[in-house]
């Protein structure tokens, strides 16, 4: 099975990182339930990675795994758009083995 | 009070790259921001690269480099063209850049609001660990095409204008070319500037007339211009 490595960067504790971090959750809760690792990243404790990964814009989400890497920025609140990033149909779709490639 | 730049004394500093350059006022100063419209981007990256460098050699000032548009390694052989060893300088934390050339990879997909705090994370980040007291911006273009949201660009500038006053370093910011719909008057980040304005390559035409120049008046207290570019290098 195909394992997912999810990093979303954010800035502080906000409104704005509380969301993008629940529309997260639901997704890795939900399509994604067992086969995520996933890690929020502040870049306001950790600039230096945000340097490395050359992250802008926050909430920025991060497909390190599987390949390629892409990225979604935003609060993930468009979640059609977030599976879409992800490479990913909704969880129905995954069960019959329709994973977009 | 709008000003004029023939009542203002003028003095030519040089700069690589650029000939007969005409200063006003000079740079920004301590803590303060300045608009620099360049004819060329070359012309505003040698600018920006020597804002930079004589801090370093002629103020004792650290510097930070923000690029959207040419990476730190094609900077670095630019700077070398001038000969500076920009190398050196990061090596002995007297000069740092930002990268925010877009990644390599799939273009990113949008989803939902956002702002630029990684960006100015990474700014804060980069002026600390070299003590800046300067900070180069290339450019205001690059920046505006990499995100489709001009509020939350426009908004994130903003935020990065007000943490370098506190920080007290001073910034150069580069545009490109200046006319009537200029985007970056469109998108109304003139203000950020508190009226410095240095422009290059004498591309502003009728300032007094155009109504883009109008968000200028009364505050253009600081007006540096040059004509006659040549090649960069």
């Amino acid at each position: 099975m195909t394992r997912f490595k999810l990093k979303l960067y954010v800035t502080g504790k906000t409104v704005r990182t509380a969301c993008a971090v629940a529309n997260l959750r639901r997704i890795c809760e939900g399509e994604l339930e067992g086969r995520v690792d996933w890690v929020v990243i502040d870049v306001l404790e950790q600039p230096q990675l945000a340097e490395e990964e050359k992250v802008m814009a926050t909430p920025t989400l991060i497909k390190e795994a599987p390949l390629p890497f892409q990225r979604v920025i935003g609060d993930l609140s468009d979640r059609k758009g977030v599976l879409g990033g992800l490479n990913l149909l909704p969880r129905a779709q995954l069960e019959k083995g329709e994973e977009v490639q | 009070m709008k000003v004029s730049a023939k009542k203002q004394p003028l003095r030519r500093k040089k700069v690589p790259g650029i000939s007969n350059c005409r200063l006003i006022g000079g740079d920004p100063r301590r803590g303060e921001s300045a608009l620099v419209y360049a004819a060329s981007h070359d012309a505003g990256v040698a600018y920006a690269m020597r804002y930079l460098a004589d801090g370093i050699v002629q103020s004792g000032e650290n510097g930070v480099f923000v690029t959207f548009e040419k990476s730190p390694r094609e900077l670095r052989r630019a700077a070398a063209g001038f000969g500076w060893n920009v190398r050196k300088w990061e090596k002995k934390a007297r000069w740092a850049f930002v990268d925010g050339t877009a990644p390599s990879g799939c273009p990113p997909v949008v989803s939902g609001n956002y702002d630029l705090g990684a960006l100015l994370a990474r700014i804060k980040h980069a002026v600390l660990k070299v003590k800046a007291k300067r900070l180069s911006f290339d450019s205001l273009d690059g920046v505006f095409d990499q995100f489709s949201d001009s509020i939350a660009v426009r908004a994130g500038l903003f935020a990065i204008a007000v943490a370098m006053k506190e920080m007290e370093v001073s910034v150069v910011m580069i545009t490109g070319g200046f006319a009537e719909d200029s985007e970056i008057v469109r998108y109304g980040t003139a203000d950020l500037f508190e009226g410095n304005v240095v422009k290059l390559g004498g591309v502003l035409k009728g300032l007094d007339q155009s109504p883009s120049s109008e968000i200028f008046t009364g505050e253009l207290s600081r007006v540096a211009s040059a004509e006659g570019l040549l090649p960069a290098g």
